[in-house]
């Protein structure tokens, strides 16, 4: 959800302005994040509050019945995806301080990965961060809604570090764990965005944590015959992607997949397209 | 127990609404817990920064079902006993009567063992609407009335997209028929809930027109084929037969074109 949603309940800025907390764009550490966190919590309770309402306000015109029955059959709304980003910084700090901004972009992620392996865990995985921005995998048009975000600072042409992907991995292995997120839907940013995104970069090894269990990958293609009628735009959409802007797309695929940053369709692009579409049937 | 001892008096359902609001308290408390317990082996970092950007994980898909039983009474029943463990955000009965059973925001069990594209998770993902009706009948008017607006009302406050108004069957193919073939669905699309194909007759299907790849790009999974194609069909051409023919393949050329 984007910045003036029509969710009910408040947003970031909104209280901040009744509690006048205004988050200094410099200052001390402690008091810059004594203050976000503040205004975390309170944002927290007041999101918690929209949930005890009843009936809903906005639902004119319904016949709705005289007497509230409510379920006790009922959960919070989980996440069945991770996305994996670059920060495009240069340090841990920059990303904080843009995470604890109320005002501008808004946006945030549920955990930030230094270079040095820290793990910043910046919001509740239950609630939604606002990380994707406009983007769309098969026929899910609301990522934020449906994924943990994850970012790892690195500036976009370096590789990541080892301290790094091995916080990645252990996280990884939680959240798979605790949401039961399926090996295929560990993906980047740039899968879902694949017209506004290049994140990960080309340097993130995406095959090491396919071993994992963390993504999907290709075998040998050396024997493998693509059929003459395969289509492989039709072969990207069922892997996920949005195929509105076809080069954007197969761009995106061999970015994830090859490691390749051109955008030309060739052969063996086919061949890695087709092997993996099968997995996702 | 005590839910049936309060089935006798005048508010049968006080017990168990103090269930519902006891339980979204618990939930909220757990949204404010910090930081998560299970994180064993990362190195967090010292001082907690929470983010200031955040919202409720809010739905993206509309899933229409239909009771399979009798009256309202009897579904309002099985959603409050806690032993099923089923529940809908919505029932909706055969006089138009909408009752709306738990927040938007939270989660409701009413999608099952199910998927749609890649998404596995429907119940995280959508709002569960369930119309009163025994599965071999038609829809009232008024149920289609009070579910015209009730989807109207979601698609704006949600940003749901056209094609993501689905029924269980779609997303649960060897499981699930419901809503039944008899339900609506072109007059759903023409309101804007959900995708449909237009005159068909000047259409040539390619000879090589891939339809499972088209099927599973409309969003079924083609795990099982026959299911798949039943669910199309029963979906989009309110046809109960397992076959594809010549003219479903002109539906389906028709239409997976829209899901790009």
């Amino acid at each position: 959800m984007q910045k003036g949603s029509v969710l009910p309940g408040k947003d970031s800025s909104e209280i901040a302005d009744e509690k006048k907390l205004l988050v200094p764009g410099l200052g001390s550490l402690l008091a810059k994040f004594g203050r976000a966190n503040e205004l975390y919590s309170a944002m927290v309770d007041s999101l918690s509050r929209v949930l005890f309402r009843y009936p809903l306000i906005d639902s004119a015109g319904l016949t709705y019945s005289a007497e509230w029955i409510g379920t006790p059959n009922m959960g919070l709304r989980r996440p069945n995806y991770v996305i994996i980003h670059h920060t495009a910084n240069n340090s841990c700090e920059e990303t904080l301080q843009e995470f604890t901004t109320t005002g501008g972009r808004e946006a945030s992620a549920h955990y930030v990965i230094c270079k040095d392996g820290t793990v910043h865990h910046m919001l509740n995985d239950l609630l939604c961060s606002h990380h994707a921005g406009e983007s769309k995998w098969g026929n899910n048009t609301d990522l934020n809604s449906s994924s943990i975000g994850i970012e790892l600072v690195n500036n976009g042409s370096e590789p990541f570090t080892e301290e790094q992907i091995n916080s990645l991995a252990i996280l990884l292995e939680r959240l798979k764990a605790a949401y039961k997120i399926p090996d295929a839907h560990f993906i980047g940013h740039a899968d879902i965005a694949p017209t506004r995104k290049v994140d990960p970069s080309s340097k993130f090894p995406w095959q090491t944590l396919s071993d994992k269990g963390f993504g999907l990958w290709w075998d040998d293609t050396t024997v493998v015959q693509v059929p003459d009628n395969f289509d492989y735009l039709m072969g990207l959409r069922i892997i996920g992607y949005g195929i509105s802007n076809p080069d954007a797309a197969v761009a995106a695929f061999k970015r994830h997949f090859m490691a390749d940053n051109s955008r030309a369709m060739n052969a063996q692009v086919r061949k890695i397209i087709y092997v993996l579409y099968r997995k996702f049937e | 127990m005590i839910i049936l001892f309060a089935a006798c008096s005048p508010g049968k359902y006080a017990t168990t609404n103090k269930v519902y609001k006891k339980q979204v308290k618990a939930y909220a408390k757990l949204l404010l817990e910090y930081p998560v317990k299970d994180s064993a082996g990362l190195p967090y970092a010292a001082e907690w920064a929470g983010t200031t950007n955040f919202s409720m994980r809010s739905p993206n898909y509309v899933i229409i079902h239909h009771t399979a039983q009798n009256s309202c009474e009897q579904t309002l029943r099985t959603f409050t006993l806690a032993r099923t463990q089923v529940s809908s955000h919505y029932v909706i009965c055969r006089d138009g009567t909408v009752y709306h059973m738990l927040h938007d925001l939270l989660r409701a069990h009413h999608a099952g063992v199910s998927k749609w594209g890649n998404t596995t998770d429907l119940n995280s993902s959508s709002i569960g609407i369930e119309l009163d009706n025994n599965g071999f009948e038609p829809f009232s008017e008024l149920q289609m009335h009070s579910l015209l607006l009730l989807l109207d009302r979601l698609k704006k406050a949600y940003s749901i997209p056209v094609p993501n108004f689905i029924g269980h069957g779609d997303i649960a193919p060897t499981r699930k028929n419901d809503p039944n073939w008899r339900f609506p669905w072109q007059i759903l699309s023409e309101n804007g809930f959900g995708l449909w194909w237009s005159d068909t007759t000047n259409v040539q299907v390619p000879e090589n027109f891939d339809y499972l790849n088209a099927i599973r790009i409309v969003g079924f999974d083609i795990k099982d084929t026959t299911a798949a194609i039943t669910g199309f069909k029963r979906h989009f051409l309110q046809d109960t037969t397992k076959r594809m023919t010549p003219a479903a393949q002109k539906v389906l050329y028709c239409l997976y074109k829209k899901y790009q």
